[in-house]
């Protein structure tokens, strides 16, 4: 080969006619761009539309990005760009998405093929959060909230702040693909509510393979979220109610305890199964803060029979949390893929583990532990 | 110092790795899972061990040429007419190994960064940069595939974040698979795995030859490793029928990735596997112009010229990811036998020969 | 007498050629000249008009004879010459020339006492550790310099004269058995070819007419005015440079790496010296690629920022009017704009024009929205981190590197500073210096060992023999 630097000249050379021939690529400047941080897609029956879209995108204007709202209808969620670019002076680009938000309706009937589109395109992160709307997508995203944050920034950031530190199990794009996919098991979603000028998560949206079949309200999330693994959570409020027949405590009733900085660790286990009957062993740790009536705590025996009452509490929840999931049908914890990972059982499908499911039996040992009662006794 | 045109040995390890490590890392899982489900580990890990054997093949039999480049073996063994048309078949398939890294990696280009930008326009800007790689000889593409594989050494910690949402359930139960199922996955990784013999045509360029082999060894521990180690997190990451939907499993794991000032590393780690591709394709252009200047005495420079203009034209037949995706299958069933099945034959060849030049000797004395 | 008329008339038209006349006892003239700014005045007169004239009175006039002259004259050179081009070239090295009549040759004697400069210290490596002596233009004091640090008699130095005009002395100084011979010849059989070349006056220019490749833009020889720095790669086995003029000596072969290195590294503690070495190498890194980075990210690839971090962008781009390509050239050239003009002022006007410059050319640019403030903190970082680079050859060529960086940058995003570096990386490994690689890992961080480079890097950097215990660890009698 020929020796020596001349071909770095000719190299050079060689790339300069490229780039003046070829051209270089499509710009994308940012302060050019509507960025699109929010999506919502709801069920219309407008000529031949089947799907209105709602974005929200930040436009640069006045030196600011200024959070801009349009909407617009056609028969696929993408088809929609050519009217949407009709509408709007920037040149809109997805990559930065945060938020999906489903119409109920659509929800009902199933977002799977609406989320193919979020899988196919390259662009799009697979951590944008899913949610439902309770009635259409397009009137959440056009609310008003009390921190004058843009919607879908308000949407990223309170779907965000819920799943790390709060009840709603992970609703990102990859979470629910795989609970999808995975065969015995069903995702979950939050589920959004319109207030005056506030919009909430109101409670979790229960799905069985892509359509929405119930809800849950805000205790049967932190008994769901904390079936599913180990997590941190805030506070926990539970209701108990003392009888007589305790010689430590008080009668009192009901007596609401809170309890915060709680963890709990999670462990289901197969253990029969012919009418296969799950183990879930769950404890949940957390500081005693709040207490409605004055009752000594000085002694340990006080603190034990206080926790086994709490035991005692939470165990009849967690089994009627599992009865009302077993009769809509839904297996949002994954009983069936750990069913599926501890039998050898070739091919299970979503069928079968349906029939399974609805035989199936729970035997709980549930337990709560203070780790310390504040510093008062 | 290493007297003049050899290099030191341990530039085997880095030349091993990139000629393995191409756009399968980044594709690779769907295939297995379709054959073998959850085992897919299992034929990973077969073939890994496969792959072993066959090095430790490939340099007993390099042994007893004394290092030679195989193009010479073949001469030597099979003579000039045929040996020469043996030569002439290996060189298509580097050929075809080529145009399939390339384009591939283009298509990845092309879906994720720059759908705009022209086939032939990425093609020329590797050309330059590979013909001004390949003026310096072997030297400067060692020193240049060691420096790229270094760079891109750290992305194996950015692993982590998936690590973290993995759940490994899903791999149990062990052994579900057939033994038909894990051959089949076996089948899909051999492709992937296959470049390795490449030391083959570099072991006649280096010095201390009788050390090449533990480099050999140790680079290709390296990589097995590491798809072994892709294929368990995948597993544990995706679920079912996520993995066969998915035809970039690695590069849509690695979205999830955030720190505070970048995120979406799959841009960062694209633009990173140009430089890991670049390397490689130096090293077949490398490999293809040795072989074809020992059949036809052209200058080189005429012979990589026409290489290119050979590699834009085929590309340019290739319009849609179908005709791709014929093409790389083809390529695959391609890189079993000439990877695996082939160096085996070899030995088998060379043994036997051994053997009856042996007991002729032992008649003749 | 004839030679002697023939040197007057060749200096007629110089004013300070002069001419004195000793009477001997016999009649006779004995002319002295000598060009007066040349020569020593004290020596002229002490050691040669002295002891010609005690030479007169006491000894008869056989004594006077060029032969006997050489031999008795207190100088430290002194050799018989009558050929008219020696006494010329000596003449004009500020020697003397004394003819006495009747003798056909006269006597060259070295009253030789060219200006120079008292050692001072080093203006481009100064450093807070270690010696603080630079070389001056002086050949023999360089050389004293350096044989005070390397009292070796195997240090060979062999001198050749460069330039029919200019006569340049260049000095080539080896370690004799520690230096790779093929480099030394190499480096001898260039130098001859050079034997015609007038006008260098630098060593950096005799560096780049000995470099084996011309067209390069990376210096392959690594200059220096630090006498200590030159013994230690004496020691490792390169071959140093000297030039009559210049206070620079120029080490050859070196790698890359070795243009990172400062001297001091090596008094630092060794994990200190490692983290500043590393330092460093990511200042280089950043300085050729941080504005690039920027370029490419904004302009092509919005998806890798965070949201928060995208607005900050957003909001500091959104005044320019410009493509962020255009707006990062304009203002890497008011950068190098400011750096060349920094070094021509006279030190009066520079502060002045350096608060003027920085400050407000900066903070007016971004106020009038010309530049965004998030890429005038990124060149300012760049210009900074290459700053670092102690040679001052290599930190110019990271200057000039950039600009095609960001070029490609801007047109290719990341594919094209992907590009880029790929070229670089090609290039440095394509390159050598005086016949070895440019990037050998020799020295890439600091070796523990104090063995020569010329052992295999492995080896160095594993060593673990006396030489290699850190300083400070403790040996057993302490504890007793």
């Amino acid at each position: 080969m020929i020796r020596g630097h001349s071909w770095a000249g000719k190299a050079a050379v060689l790339l300069c006619c490229l780039a003046v021939a070829a051209g270089c690529a499509r710009q994308k400047i940012i302060d050019n761009l509507g960025i699109v941080i929010a999506l919502g897609y709801d069920e219309v029956k407008e000529g031949n539309d089947r799907i209105r879209t709602t974005i929200i995108a930040y436009q640069e204007t006045d030196g600011r990005a200024n959070p801009v709202r349009t909407s617009a209808a056609n028969n696929t969620s993408k088809g929609v760009r050519t009217k949407l670019n009709l509408k709007m002076p920037s040149q809109d680009v997805i990559g930065q998405v945060r938020v999906v938000v489903y119409g109920e309706s659509l929800a009902k009937k199933g977002i799977i093929n609406l989320t193919d589109t979020l899988q196919r395109d390259s662009e799009i992160g697979t951590n944008v959060y899913l949610a439902i709307a309770s009635g259409s997508a397009k009137s959440i995203m056009s609310a008003s909230n009390k921190q004058d944050m843009s919607m879908g920034e308000f949407l990223f950031e309170l779907i965000r702040k819920n799943e790390k530190y709060g009840v709603v199990p992970s609703p990102s794009l990859h979470y629910f693909l795989n609970s999808y996919y995975r065969v015995g098991k069903d995702p979950v979603l939050p589920f959004l509510k319109r207030g005056n000028r506030e919009v909430s998560i109101s409670s979790l949206a229960l799905m069985k393979e892509d359509r929405m079949v119930g809800k849950l309200n805000e205790d049967e999330c932190f008994l769901l979220k904390s079936t599913m693994g180990n997590y941190h959570f805030d506070s926990l409020e539970l209701a108990l109610s003392l009888k007589h027949d305790k010689p430590e405590l008080p009668a009192v009733s009901p007596l609401f305890i809170t309890l915060t900085n709680i963890r709990t660790s999670s462990r289901i286990r197969l253990v029969g199964q012919d009418d296969p009957v799950f183990e879930v062993r769950i404890r949940v740790n957390g500081q005693l803060k709040e207490i409605s009536e004055q009752i000594n705590l000085e002694k340990g025996a006080e603190i034990n029979a206080l926790e086994r009452e709490a035991s005692a509490k939470i165990t009849e929840l967690y089994e009627e949390l599992y009865g009302r999931l077993q009769r809509l049908g839904t297996d949002p914890v994954g009983f069936g893929s750990i069913y599926r990972s501890s039998v050898r059982i070739k091919g299970l499908t979503s069928k079968q583990w349906e029939e399974m499911y609805k035989r199936a039996r729970f035997r709980t040992d549930i337990k709560v532990e203070f780790t310390n009662v504040g510093i008062t006794s | 110092m290493q007297a003049k045109g050899l290099i030191h040995p341990a530039f085997t390890i880095s030349i091993m790795m990139t000629s393995q490590i191409t756009v399968g890392m980044l594709a690779f899982q769907k295939y297995l899972y379709k054959a073998a489900e959850h085992d897919a580990w299992i034929s990973v890990l077969a073939t890994g061990l496969c792959a072993h054997f066959v090095i430790f093949l490939i340099f007993r039999t390099l042994a007893k040429f004394e290092y030679k480049s195989l193009y010479d073996i073949h001469r030597q063994l099979f003579g000039k007419w045929f040996g020469s048309l043996l030569n002439a078949v290996l060189i298509c398939y580097w050929i075809l190994v080529s145009m399939y890294v390339l384009r591939n990696y283009i298509e990845v280009l092309l879906i994720w960064i720059f759908p705009e930008i022209h086939v032939w326009v990425f093609e020329i800007m590797f050309f330059v940069l590979i013909a001004y790689g390949l003026s310096g000889g072997i030297r400067v593409i060692s020193t240049v595939s060691v420096i790229h594989l270094l760079l891109l050494s750290w992305l194996v910690l950015l692993l982590y974040y998936p690590l973290k949402e993995a759940d490994f359930r899903e791999l149990l139960p062990v052994m579900q698979a057939g033994a038909d199922q894990i051959f089949g996955g076996m089948l899909a990784m051999g492709a992937t795995i296959g470049g390795f013999d490449v030391v083959f045509f570099t072991s006649s360029r280096m010095s201390k030859p009788h050390r090449i082999h533990r480099y050999a060894q140790f680079a290709l521990l390296s990589v097995n490793l590491l798809y072994l180690a892709m294929m368990l997190l995948s597993l544990g990451y995706y679920s079912g029928k996520q993995i066969e939907n998915n035809s970039w499993g690695t590069l849509t794991m690695l979205k999830v990735i955030e720190f505070t000032f970048l995120e979406r590393f799959e841009y960062i780690v694209i633009m990173m596997w140009f430089i890991l591709v670049l390397a490689n394709l130096m090293i077949s252009s490398w490999v293809i112009i040795q072989g074809v200047t020992r059949i036809v005495p052209l200058k080189r420079k005429y012979v990589f010229a026409l290489l290119c203009a050979l590699l834009l034209v085929v590309t340019q037949a290739i319009r849609t990811g179908d005709q791709l995706a014929v093409l790389s299958k083809l390529i695959s069933d391609c890189a079993i036998v000439f990877s695996f099945a082939y160096p085996f034959l070899l030995s088998v060849i060379v043994l036997l020969l051994s053997g009856v030049r042996r007991r002729r000797k032992g008649a003749a004395a | 007498m004839e030679t002697l008329e023939r040197i007057r008339r060749l200096f007629a038209h110089h004013s300070e050629f002069k001419c004195r006349v000793l009477d001997a006892d016999d009649g006779g003239k004995i002319s002295v000249v000598y060009l007066d700014p040349l020569t020593d005045g004290k020596l002229l007169t002490e050691a040669v008009l002295l002891e010609i004239q005690r030479i007169v009175h006491e000894t008869s006039p056989e004594t006077l004879a060029p032969e006997q002259l050489v031999n008795r004259l207190p100088v430290k050179e002194a050799q018989p010459a009558s050929e008219v081009g020696l006494i010329r070239d000596k003449l004009l090295s500020g020697w003397s020339f004394v003819h006495v009549a009747g003798f056909d040759q006269g006597v060259l004697l070295n009253t030789a006492s060219l200006p120079r400069r008292a050692i001072s210290k080093p203006e481009i490596e100064s450093d807070i550790f270690g010696s603080q002596a630079s070389f001056v233009e002086h050949m023999a004091t360089n050389r004293a310099l350096i044989y005070q640090l390397l009292p070796d008699a195997k240090l060979y130095s062999e001198d050749i004269q460069l330039g029919a005009a200019t006569k340049t002395t260049v000095s080539l100084l080896h370690l004799e058995g520690t230096a790779d011979p093929r480099t030394v010849n190499r480096l001898r059989e260039r130098l001859r070819g050079l034997e015609q070349v007038n006008g260098i006056f630098d060593t950096l220019k005799l560096a780049q007419l000995l470099d084996d490749h011309a067209g390069t833009l990376f210096p392959t020889m690594l200059h220096t005015e630090r006498p200590d720095r030159v013994c230690k790669k004496l020691l490792e086995g390169k071959v140093a440079l000297l030039m009559d003029g210049s206070p620079f000596a120029v080490v050859c072969p070196v790698t890359l790496f070795e243009f990172l290195h400062v001297f001091s590294d090596i008094n630092a503690r060794w994990s200190i010296g490692v983290m500043l070495r590393v330092l460093r190498l990511t200042a280089m890194f950043f300085s050729i690629f941080g504005t690039a980075f920027y370029v490419a990210a904004i302009t092509f690839h919005y998806q890798i920022l965070p949201p928060e971090l995208l607005k900050t962008l957003i909001r500091s781009h959104s005044k320019v009017p410009f493509p962020p390509l255009f707006e990062a050239l304009l203002l890497e050239i008011i950068v190098e704009l400011l750096r060349e003009a920094g070094v021509r002022l006279p030190t009066k006007v520079g502060q002045t024009m350096g608060i003027v410059g920085g400050i407000v050319i900066g903070q007016a640019a971004v106020e009038a929205g010309f530049v965004s403030n998030v890429l005038l903190m990124i060149v300012a970082m760049g210009a900074l981190a290459s700053f670092t680079i102690p040679n001052f050859a290599m930190s110019n060529t990271q200057q000039i590197i950039r600009f095609p960086m960001i070029v490609l940058a801007g047109m290719w995003g990341g594919i094209g500073i992907v590009i880029g570096f790929s070229f670089l990386t090609i290039h440095l490994a394509k390159q050598t210096s005086v016949g070895m690689p440019y990037l050998q890992p020799q020295n890439l961080l600091l070796s523990r060992s104090e063995e020569k480079t010329t052992m295999p890097v492995w080896k160095s950097l594993l060593s673990r023999d006396a030489n290699s215990r850190r300083p400070g660890r403790r040996s057993k009698d302490f504890l007793e």
